[in-house]
């Protein structure tokens, strides 16, 4: 099996992050920002829009992160990752399609202006904007995890990866207001003692 | 019997009852959002704190995200057919979902608040016209994946279609441009004898 994004990107990170959590075995390609490749003939065979990450497995390919942290998880989690019980897999996938829906789209515009952005390029506004959005949104996620211990229950699964990427990248970043969030704090601090979200997701912010 | 919270105009909603009357599950249902309003009451952030429709009930059990929505229901009730058994084709149309959320969505919604919701004379043309070329650019990648395959999870409709299928009727239902895209034109016209689509989804946009 290939993976092919750099390990830097956030959406590269929820899948070498979920295979290490279950043992997969894969190869890692570089593409992506100071890798380019992206926009090449042969990378748009792949993925016609121009994202990283791509799996590749035999002649299966597949793109949207989280879609291919759901598929490693059917396959190589069912019942621990990927929840046999519907109800706690509902719970699980909302949080995966809200990091898509809200949580990502609201961060993005602090994530660039204070990490990419050079300090004279930076647009303020913007970025103050991102960070009342994220903050107002992580108190959505802090509210849920004060009655449980990870987002679809007592156990870790897949649906903690792409918000524990974010809360990462939030709780990281030097020079922004936060206000105290006691219940993601406590699950964060969960994540923190896997060594795979150490390995894979605590590498810096780039 | 399923409890479905929102306003049958909005497309989140309308991707559950879609697949409600597919699975030919019954269902009630209570206008809110839009003109509605009551999605910042507490009794309704209490069941769905991100405040957006559709929230469903299940036998007790509260689910929002539209897509987590549609996946639990096709997951319970249409195994092997909605919710395809093969992983790998599973994955094929549910990575069609999350395109839509993270893509899609952004480059429709412009275009659909400008020409649906925006009286003629407020309209910001160009920020309308620029939003129409990027959701043009994904209708475009929809229409090559749809060259060599039936639907967009492959040879029978499944989840994967819904999402998407309701952004095509919004797409060849507002007076904006369209370039002809053959491929999608046939998937549509699929779609369109659907009976449960014909209910849901072909209805004046609002």
């Amino acid at each position: 099996m290939k993976i092919i994004g750099r390990k830097s990107s956030s959406n590269v990170q929820k899948v070498l992050w979920c295979c290490a959590e279950l043992g997969v075995a894969y190869e890692r390609e570089d593409a992506g920002r100071e890798f380019g490749v992206v926009n090449t003939d042969a990378f748009h065979e792949l993925n016609p829009n121009r994202r990283v990450p791509v799996l590749i497995d035999g002649d299966f390919i597949l793109w949207e992160s989280n879609a291919i942290v759901r598929m490693i998880s059917a396959k190589q989690g069912f019942g621990s990752l990927y929840p046999e019980n519907l109800q706690e897999r509902g719970n699980a996938e909302r949080w995966m399609d809200w990091q898509l829906s809200t949580l990502g789209p609201g961060f993005t515009g602090l994530f660039h202006g204070l990490i990419r952005d050079k300090p004279e390029d930076r647009n303020w506004d913007a970025i103050n904007k991102s960070i009342e959005t994220t903050q107002s949104n992580l108190e959505i996620l802090d509210h849920y995890l004060a009655n449980t211990p990870f987002v679809a229950g007592d156990r870790f699964t897949m649906g903690d990866i792409p918000v524990g990427i974010y809360a990462y990248r939030w709780l990281t970043l030097e020079g922004i207001d936060r206000k105290p969030l006691p219940n993601l704090e406590r699950w964060y601090a969960a994540l923190q003692s896997r060594t795979a979200f150490k390995e894979f997701v605590m590498t810096g912010l780039g | 019997m399923l409890k479905i919270i929102g306003r049958d105009t909005s497309s989140n909603v309308q991707k559950v009852l879609w697949i409600c009357s597919e699975i030919g599950l019954p269902f009630e249902r209570e206008d809110l959002g839009g003109p509605f309003g009551g999605n910042d009451t507490p009794e309704y952030r209490a069941l769905n704190p991100n405040g957006r429709v559709p929230t469903i009930i299940d036998d007790g059990f509260v689910l929002w995200e539209s897509n987590s929505c549609i996946r639990y229901l096709a997951a319970k009730h249409a195994a092997g057919t909605l919710c395809p058994d093969d992983l790998q084709i599973r994955a094929n149309a549910e990575r069609w979902m999350d395109w839509q959320i993270a893509t899609v969505s952004p480059t429709l919604v412009p275009v659909f608040w400008g020409m649906v919701r925006t009286a003629p004379e407020d309209r910001d043309l160009d920020a309308i016209e620029s939003a129409r070329q990027k959701l043009t650019a994904n209708i475009a990648i929809m229409d090559n994946h749809l060259a060599n395959s039936t639907y967009m999870g492959g040879d029978n409709f499944t989840v994967g279609d819904i999402p998407l299928g309701i952004t095509a009727y919004r797409w060849f239902n507002m007076e904006i441009d369209r370039e002809p895209y053959h491929n999608v034109q046939r998937w549509y016209d699929l779609l369109c004898e659907r009976s449960a689509f014909q209910e849901h989804v072909m209805n004046p946009m609002a």
